[in-house]
């Protein structure tokens, strides 16, 4: 039996954009596929590159990664590890998709079963597994006098979608706040309950965490929009 | 004076407009379907704007327009693109999404530039698979990143009243923040 990891770009659009096109269809069929040769391993999008774990009998393995590595629908794969091994990480999973693999502890086991062949990586093929694994983690540093905005709302699947998260959202969503008035305004729990929720989006990579800059309080709401809020709001209430 | 606002509600062929409005709207919707040349599942498709309306208060509404996704449609994209309170892109689960129309839909709109405040919905998710949904917001999401769109993806049932009605408030919550 036998484990490959690889990491591969998503082919770039002629706009310049890298989307991982198609990657429900890919996900989809590598499932099944898999089912059928029993082959388990997981799979993971960020930025622009794939992640991709598949382990299995030895011959299935070396076939199936010859197809994957002249699929059109990506480019530039590099192999970062190739080992023979004698059981499974993820015997449980066809294929999985793991939106993030740092908070994921069957792939923290995996990277823990795999630790000696982790040490043989190169300084490249590390830097491309610092694009998933933890070792990307950033220093905890805290939020304390940082300004926060999102680049992307959490994905509800994976997210509790609370009433709370989804205000904290919409407040990050068009402008960086300070988390002093974050915490202050009282709309987000505790301290402790606010720290947890952005340490989650930090966590997926989708807060923005910059040194403050003297925010000018904008008169955006005016009172006429305010008036629709209410109206809306209201209206939602008894609809 | 009226305070009148819009919301676009905008996706390819069979992703919910049309139902959408019909569950939101106060007035029977004005419909604009011809009969489909093409099997996509149904009779009927838009071919025009849908409208309906929701009064707030005698003197506050929202009105609804649903709007085809196609390019080939753009001069109704123009029509609506004024006064809005919220762009509402539609995206059925099960077919990959046109990517290149998206891109030009965001780059029409430009929800970022203008300000205005951008939902997407996913629909036809009754029997999905999670992580296939997952994957495909992460699609979502890589195309909306690419015009600097900050905006929640949601799975939103048009045929259900609370399931539209949520998307109303989240709307709502992103339009008053200032």
């Amino acid at each position: 039996m036998k484990c490959v990891v690889y990491v591969s770009k998503v082919v770039v659009a002629e706009n310049g954009a890298t989307i991982p096109r198609g990657l429900a269809q890919i996900f989809s069929g590598a499932r099944k596929r898999n089912a059928m040769l029993n082959v388990t391993g997981v799979l993971s999008y960020r930025n622009g590159y794939y992640l991709q774990v598949i382990e299995g009998d030895q011959v299935v393995i070396d076939k199936l990664f010859s197809k994957i590595a002249v699929d059109h629908r990506h480019e530039n794969v590099e192999v970062i590890l190739n080992f023979s091994t004698s059981k499974r990480f993820f015997p449980n999973w066809d294929m999985k998709l793991l939106e993030s693999v740092n908070k994921n502890p069957d792939f923290l086991n995996f990277l823990k079963g795999a630790a000696s062949e982790l040490t043989l990586l190169s300084d490249h093929q590390r830097t491309l597994l610092r694009r998933f694994s933890p070792l990307n983690s950033r220093v905890e540093q805290g939020f304390k006098a940082k300004d926060l905005m999102l680049s992307a709302w959490p994905d509800f699947n994976e997210f509790n979608q609370s009433p709370v998260v989804i205000e904290l959202c919409a407040r990050l969503t068009r402008r960086s706040y300070s988390y002093e008035s974050l915490r202050e305004s009282g709309y987000f729990g505790t301290e402790q309950q606010l720290d947890k929720i952005l340490t989650k989006f930090e966590t997926l990579g989708i807060l923005k965490i910059t040194e403050p800059v003297k925010h000018v309080e904008q008169t955006v709401k005016t009172e006429k929009s305010g008036h629709f809020y209410s109206k809306m709001k209201n209206f939602l209430g008894f609809a | 004076m009226m305070d009148y606002r819009k919301l676009a509600i905008i996706g390819e062929v069979g992703s919910g407009k049309t139902k959408l409005i019909g569950t939101l709207s106060e007035i029977s919707p004005l419909k604009t379907e011809a009969e489909s040349t093409v099997d996509i599942g149904k009779k009927y498709t838009t071919v025009g704007i849908d409208y309906g309306r929701i009064s707030l208060s005698d003197d506050t509404a929202l009105g609804l327009y649903g709007v085809p996704g196609q390019e080939r449609y753009s001069f109704l994209w123009d029509f609506v693109n004024t006064s809005l309170w919220g762009l509402l892109i539609l995206i059925k689960y099960g077919e990959v999404p046109d990517y290149d129309n998206l891109d030009k839909l965001l780059t029409f709109f430009g929800p970022n530039t203008n300000q205005t405040s951008c939902v997407v919905g996913v629909t036809h998710c009754d029997d999905a698979n999670g992580d296939v949904l997952t994957a495909l917001s992460q699609e979502i999401q890589a195309v909306l990143g690419h015009h600097n769109v900050v905006a929640p993806i949601l799975h939103i049932d048009p045929r259900d009243k609370d399931s539209a009605l949520s998307v109303l408030s989240i709307f709502n919550a992103i339009n008053n923040q200032i």
